[in-house]
């Protein structure tokens, strides 16, 4: 060998070398990393272990609980704190990305996925950790323990919101038919009943009123984008007098289920807006805006109605309400088809079994029980109250009768933003094990659920509306909800690869192009424009779907049967 | 390395050829040893990323979970192949990725050749570059950006409908992404805006490779602008031209996801969804990871005969293929 070629394969060894190194590199660095996370401040008693938790429910800002002053709290007894990463993006693809690579977080919710990561063998079954150290998370979900369980018997998530009791919510947090105030001024409080009579106020103001401050009104607007598309097609399920249960209707009596899409409601439905449409009271840009945008056209103030709930339109309405103008806000209406309908739009009391928070597979068996005992920390009911109420004498104060209240300052600073994330609100109030309805002691659990809150709340420009409509509260209107112990069949697990899931991305697929075809459609085509769809519509595997869905109602139903005796 | 290349190759020519066999290979082989020990990391890399992965075809044959190990998977021959193919939307889907595929390639060749030939004839340099740097740009935006300029420039108050409107070529706004058929061509001009300025760096390069001198002679000649692009600079761009045909047609199934699925919506879905937003659909986003699998050889296999096709009937014009 020459000395050219020596120097050559000097080189090349290098090469290798810097490659081999840096792959080694990473590797035992990631290693100190978890190491690193377990063994933070190492002394002996006070050793704080960090989590890292993934939250695929929504958007948010990714801090460590031990940030917060209650997960200070929650640190100092437990000695457990959690990195928070929240979804930025489509959870199920983000989550697709965990399953096929076998890599997770410690504490996952996996929100509309928790059923694709449960059939991978990514959650640990938590039975026997509950059983061993868990007795007050135990207690909390007493009730719904058996509905927990999948079809193998084992608990693989915890779901927030266990409750116990009903306690009617002051504030509309569920779908209802949104009207701007200045038009429901305007017009002399008119209350719209039916969906004919809905439409006819917008009609009205409308016509008299073809601009809002100086761009064209918006008569009536719709929430299509991606997998938001429920908030118009859940429409004819709700004006029938049905709750958000899902793709399906569920008979009192019989508890089945039947899918409504191709039923006379919403053939009735799509004929109004196709009318709608004609008289150009229907957005044109429904089919094609998305989520942002539809929010913005709400905060603009030029649409005069559009059907939602209110966790989903909740940016654009909590921006309107944070201003000084009390008119430019919207107040909901429980619409239905005919006067004779009971509306349903308020949750009745359920319990959803998925999502949840779960320990994912891998970790090791001293985590475990760390992050179970954290969470059954959470499950006291003092440390219930805390999330919900906060600190006695800062957050809230209580009576002689035991009766919490908050006074006008404290439900001033509780309401902020900045409060409520430094405190910890935003983070731990919900997601994490959580009751709902009313403590042992008679208080509500969230406090604008009392009344003695709740009464508080309302400024002088909500109580010109609750005035004229002759209610207490932005609720009064609704009708107080029947009791459906299947509820919601929406939290029916569907399992990866069956017809059913087939089904509902078919069903999907289709609404999205047959429905803006069939409410643009000349009102003369309507019949024509329907029976393509309802054709297209019987090649799906409904049955499938309905069978589903019709064996966990009677199923869930059977079960709160039984755990109330 | 230049000089080490010349001597390796003067030294195997000085060698006997004509005695083949083992024995002479070995001995070429031990001669260019170096530059044999040189290719082998890339070997390694060719055969961990693009071999190593064809392994992960087998999924398209089974039910795939991805918690099972690999022998505790449910074969299933066929049946995501036919679900793909007995699917009453997959001649659509094809026809999609197809067409779209086929605009982005004539536009693309089209506005890209006819950049570059305009942009050398400029004889002011400043203006020049101003003109290349701001036509390739929207390359270095992320289609999700583009996208939101895209739509809201369609939109009804965009300003697309505010100039037609203005010129008295339309009588009311046209919702452009509601209307199915317009799709087709707002992906192809979108498209090209994005990227005709990067395109039209690799033809830049070609027509600077052409000899000057040509230019001369035929301007002593009596050539017209015109005919010194027509009869100089597109021939001799022409091997650079057919080189990258041959290479896109390989990729004709390959129609880009990112616009469809930022573009798409319910009303133009008969037009935009193609293969890669279809496979999302039902493959990824439901977690059936075999079907996704079983669409991706599909695509491989096409873009394979494509190829070849090509790549012979460029050889049998006499053009000369890619290999």
């Amino acid at each position: 060998m020459n000395e050219r070629n020596g120097w050559l394969l000097l080189l090349l060894a290098l090469l290798l070398f810097a490659l081999v190194a840096c792959s080694g590199d990473s590797e035992e660095a990631s290693k100190d990393d978890t190491d690193s996370d377990n063994t933070e401040t190492g002394e002996d008693s006070g050793e704080v272990f960090t989590y890292h938790f993934f939250d695929a429910s929504g958007p948010g800002e990714d801090i460590n609980t031990a940030e917060t002053t209650l997960g200070k709290m929650f640190e100092e007894e437990t000695g457990v704190n959690f990195d928070i990463e929240h979804i930025v993006g489509d959870v199920n693809q983000k989550i697709g990305t965990m399953i096929a690579s076998g890599e997770y977080p410690t504490l996952l919710n996996a929100e509309q996925s928790t059923d694709a990561v449960i059939d991978a063998g990514g959650f640990i079954p938590l039975n026997d950790l509950i059983d061993e150290y868990a007795p007050n998370l135990k207690e909390m979900y007493a009730p719904y323990l058996e509905m927990m369980k999948r079809d193998d018997g084992n608990i693989y998530v915890i779901s927030s919101g266990a409750a116990h009791g009903y306690k009617k919510p002051a504030n509309l947090n569920q779908g209802a038919w949104w009207i701007k105030r200045d038009v429901l001024k305007e017009l002399g409080y008119p209350e719209p009943k039916t969906l004919d009579q809905y439409f006819d106020i917008i009609e009205e103001y409308t016509t008299a009123n073809p601009q809002i401050d100086g761009a064209d009104t918006i008569g009536f607007t719709a929430l299509t984008h991606d997998w938001r598309f429920f908030a118009l097609s859940n429409q004819p399920m709700h004006l029938a007098g049905y709750p958000n249960d899902g793709g399906a209707l569920i008979d009192m009596g019989t508890q089945e289920a039947e899918v409504y899409n191709d039923k006379d409601i919403t053939k009735r439905w799509l004929q109004k807006l196709n009318e709608v449409n004609d008289k150009g009271l229907f957005d044109q840009e429904s089919f094609t805006q998305n989520y942002d945008e539809y929010l913005a056209k709400i905060t603009s103030g030029r649409v005069v109605g559009f059907f939602d709930y209110r966790w989903q339109a909740g940016q654009a309405l909590n921006t309107l309400q944070e201003d000084d103008d009390p008119y430019n806000d919207y107040m909901g209406f429980p619409v239905v088809f005919d006067e004779d309908v009971k509306d349903q739009y308020l949750d009745p009391t359920g319990f959803t079994a998925s999502p949840g928070i779960g320990i994912t597979v891998g970790t090791p068996e001293e985590d475990q029980i760390r992050i179970i005992k954290f969470l059954d920390h959470m499950a006291k009911e003092e440390s219930q109250k805390l999330i919900t109420w906060g600190i006695e004498g800062e957050t809230y104060e209580v009576d002689e009768d035991g009766r919490y209240y908050r006074t006008e300052e404290q439900i001033e600073e509780t309401s902020k933003t900045e409060f409520r994330d430094s405190f910890g609100f935003s983070t731990l109030e919900w997601g994490w094990p959580r009751m709902n309805g009313e403590y042992a002691d008679g208080n509500a659990v969230e406090p604008p659920k009392q009344e003695e809150v709740a009464s508080m709340m309302y400024d002088e420009g909500d109580q010109e509306f609750l005035d004229a409509y002759e209610i207490d509260t932005f609720t009064g209107l609704f009708s107080e909800p029947d009791e459906r112990p299947w509820y919601p069949a929406y939290d029916a697990p569907i399992e990866t690869g069956s017809e059913a899931q087939l089904y509902e991305q078919q069903l999907d697929d289709l609404m999205k192009r047959k429905f803006p075809e069939i409410i643009f459609a000349d009102p003369g085509e309507f019949d024509q424009q329907w029976g393509a769809y309802a054709e297209e519509f019987s090649g799906l595997p409904k049955e499938a779907y309905e069978k589903v869905i019709t064996d966990f109602v009677q199923n869930k139903a059977k079960l709160m049967e039984s755990s109330k005796e | 390395m230049a000089i080490e290349s010349n001597t390796l190759e003067s030294k195997t020519k000085t060698i006997p050829t004509k005695n083949k066999g083992i024995k002479a290979f070995l001995k070429k082989c031990k001669d260019q040893q170096a530059l044999l020990w040189m290719t082998v990391p890339f070997i390694i890399w060719v055969f961990i990323f693009k071999y190593l992965p064809v392994w992960g075809w087998t999924m398209a044959f089974q039910d795939f979970k991805p918690a099972l190990g690999f022998s505790d998977q449910e074969w299933v021959g066929f049946k995501h192949f036919a679900f793909l193919f007995t699917d009453d939307r997959f001649l659509g889907v094809l026809r999609n990725t197809l067409a779209q595929s086929l605009i982005n390639l004539v536009l693309g060749f089209l506005t890209a050749i006819t950049l570059a030939v305009l942009i050398n004839e400029l004889s002011n340099m400043k203006f020049k570059r101003v003109v290349q740097t701001i036509s390739y740009l929207p390359h270095f935006l992320s289609w999700v950006v583009a996208a939101a300029l895209v739509s809201s420039v369609l939109s009804i108050d965009g300003i697309i409908n505010d100039i037609l409107m203005g010129l008295g070529l339309i009588d009311d706004e046209i919702l452009w992404l509601g209307i199915g058929e317009y799709f087709w061509g707002i992906l192809g001009a979108a498209e090209t805006w994005k990227n005709v300025g990067w395109n039209a760096i690799i033809y830049l390069a070609a027509i600077s490779m052409i000899d000057q001198e040509q230019y001369e002679a035929a301007k002593i000649d009596g050539a017209s602008r015109i005919q010194r692009i027509f009869y100089i600079t597109i021939p001799g761009m022409k091997s650079v031209i057919i080189v990258l045909l041959i290479m896109n047609i390989g990729y004709i199934l390959e129609a880009g996801f990112e616009p469809q699925y930022l573009l798409g919506n319910g009303q133009n879905v008969e037009y935009s969804e193609n293969i890669d937003v279809f496979v999302i659909k039902y493959g990824i986003s439901m977690f059936n990871f075999s079907l996704a699998t079983a669409a991706g050889m599909f695509k491989t296999v096409i873009s394979f005969i494509f190829l070849i096709a090509a790549n012979s009937f460029s050889k049998k014009m006499g053009q000369g293929g890619l290999y």
